[in-house]
């Protein structure tokens, strides 16, 4: 628990200092023991998503960073994606099988980012209202089949 | 008197030994003088030696005369060898003033091509003290039963005797692990050895100096961190760490290193190699990055690494076509052998060699004659003789009636993968199962109980 708390202290440490573009944190969206983030999130200039404001929420096991934070879109606004279901659930190989201790908050926010700004058009996952309805609360209880691998 | 410390010298062919009570400041010559006037006083009827005429060996070198005790590396009870020279070499070995610790310490930073300039320079290194480069190995020793530090030894390949010198000093690890990558030369008696043996001994304080000749396990991952790496899951700096055997290197600090195993331990997430045995890949991923030396992951301590052995020979004998016995409290691991001649419909009885209960290889269950009822997943035969026998009848009622309760459960809640039968709980999420263990990662369909094809995902994916 100690070590998992260090580390995360280091990481918000990181990422106020020298954010990511587009990427904040406000302490006070910080929670308890450092185990819950919330990381506001700006559209990136230039793609479909500029000018829009979104919130991602990131909760941490006692085991991070060897096991994966759970990462979902938060808010009232959802970003209309391929790959981002209406519950705010993300499809990202990184968040699940593709975790490695060696990421960080800052790594996922910069997947995220170039997930978004890659996009050609906006609209739901092929399976949005089926899976909103029967998924699991925790999407990493989710075994995600990929619709593709440029992700 | 200060500092004295007993030193045993070995220097007949029949393993004749000599202890001798030496201060620190006492120089090789001087041992030399003592030794001599010892077999001289032994072998009255042999011409008298002279000191100039033997050698004494210490971890692959030739010690110089003008050299101190203290400044060899020995320690209490260390052992040494007087040999007689066989021949003379007219120059002095250039390296016989660093001792062969020393002289890997300071060459096994240089490992890495590019960082030749910093290697050459750690004996101005400041993290360091000289103590601490003299103990640079990490083992695993069985008699302490602990990861402590070790000090590297040589012998000859031949005699197995420390009377060997090296040609040269080993530059990197794979010249201390692989055999047969330095010479030397053995001066044991006859013996014309040429091939110099590198091994490991526990430096452990507290190893009992009896057990001197344990062989132990170097843990050539970990390594004290002098380059001052951060660690890549706590993103601290500290002094212990494993370096992965990626191409990339990845560091890790001792304290993360056992975390990263016990938690992939606890998810049965090690990964199964025909070469190697049961083992992890560097935490990053990356590829070609298998643990070779098994014993690191003795870092999880005693009670997990038994629970890591047993997952291990489990998983070896699913490979090997072999069965786990289904009975609750054995789990003996049974080799099925099969006999062409046999009639077929009995090939699936296995009777358990641990606890004589048998049972039907395909389905898992108490043996039974016809076909495997699919559906009974999970059933004990709490009335088979051997438990009838062996438990009164209120406590098998007990028993029975806890057994069943959690058998229900499981079998309400899962169905087992198609192909390695582990029982698996669907919580969510759409009908595509993979199973988790590792080994099997087969991709399945939850209504199907099959393969998964494009079919179920066109036609049930979610429901």
């Amino acid at each position: 628990m100690a070590s998992m708390q260090k580390r995360l202290q280091k990481e918000l440490i990181a990422i106020q200092k020298e954010p990511p573009p587009g990427v904040s944190v406000n302490p006070a969206n910080i929670g308890p023991n450092l185990t819950q983030w919330i990381v506001d999130m700006e559209g990136a200039s230039g793609t479909l998503y500029e000018g829009e404001h979104f919130q991602l929420s990131f909760k941490f096991s006692p085991k991070y960073p060897f096991d994966s934070p759970e990462v979902t879109f938060i808010g009232s606004n959802i970003p209309i994606h391929p790959h981002v279901y209406s519950n705010g659930h993300i499809c990202l190989s990184i968040l699940s099988e593709d975790w490695s201790p060696a990421l960080s908050v800052i790594s996922v926010c910069l997947s995220i980012i170039s997930m978004l700004s890659s996009c050609k058009e906006k609209k739901r996952p092929p399976d949005n209202s089926l899976y909103v309805k029967t998924c699991s609360k925790n999407p990493k209880k989710t075994k995600w089949w990929y619709h593709d691998d440029n992700v | 008197m200060q500092n004295m410390i007993e030193i045993n010298i070995k220097y007949g062919r029949n393993g004749e030994s000599l202890a001798l009570q030496l201060s620190s400041e006492c120089t090789i010559e001087e041992i030399k003088r003592r030794v001599v006037s010892q077999i001289n006083r032994v072998r009255k009827t042999e011409a008298s030696l002279n000191p100039e005429d033997i050698a004494i060996i210490f971890a692959g070198k030739e010690l110089n005369d003008s050299l101190q005790i203290k400044h060899c590396d020995l320690g209490n009870n260390s052992v040494i060898h007087a040999v007689k020279i066989k021949h003379k070499s007219s120059t002095k070995d250039a390296n016989a003033s660093t001792t062969l610790s020393e002289a890997v310490v300071n060459l096994s930073f240089v490992d890495e091509k590019s960082d030749l300039k910093i290697g050459r320079k750690t004996n101005d290194n400041h993290l360091l003290t000289s103590a601490e480069r003299k103990s640079f190995f990490f083992v695993y020793c069985s008699c302490c039963k602990n990861i402590d530090s070790g000090k590297l030894r040589v012998r000859c390949a031949k005699c197995k005797e420390d009377t060997l010198t090296v040609d040269k000093d080993p530059t990197c690890w794979e010249d201390v692990l692989t055999a047969g990558k330095i010479n030397g030369t053995c001066h044991n008696g006859f013996c014309d050895g040429s091939v110099a043996e590198f091994y490991f001994k526990c430096a452990s304080k507290n190893h009992p100096p009896l057990e001197s000749n344990t062989s132990v396990v170097v843990l050539y991952l970990i390594r004290y961190n002098n380059r001052e790496v951060t660690c890549l899951a706590c993103a601290d700096v500290n002094d212990i760490v494993v370096v992965f055997p990626c191409s990339h290197k990845h560091v890790i600090c001792i304290n993360c290193f056992k975390i990263y195993c016990l938690s992939k331990l606890n998810d049965r997430q090690f990964i199964i190699d025909s070469n190697i045995g049961y083992t992890l890949s560097c935490a990053v991923g990356c590829e070609n990055s298998l643990i070779k030396e098994t014993h690191h992951f003795r870092i999880m301590g005693e009670e997990a690494y038994k629970k890591y052995q047993r997952f291990a020979a489990e998983e070896c004998l699913l490979q090997s076509d072999g069965v786990i016995c289904p009975q609750p409290n054995c789990g003996a691991g049974i080799f099925v052998e099969f006999d062409d001649d046999i009639d077929p419909d009995l090939c699936n009885r296995v009777v358990c060699s641990a606890c004589n209960y048998v049972f039907c290889r395909t389905c898992m269950q108490g043996y039974h004659i016809g076909n495997c009822e699919s559906n009974e997943i999970l059933s004990l035969d709490i009335t088979s003789p051997s438990f009838s026998q062996t438990i009164d009848s209120k406590s098998a009622n007990n028993s029975k009636w806890e057994n069943e309760l959690s058998l229900k459960t499981i079998k309400g809640t899962t169905k087992p993968c198609p192909k390695c039968r582990t029982p698996v709980e669907r919580d969510g999420g759409c009908m595509h199962m993979r199973c988790t263990r590792s080994g099997c990662g087969f991709n399945w369909c939850w209504i199907c109980q099959s393969e998964w094809t494009r079919n179920c995902m066109a036609d049930h994916w979610f429901n």
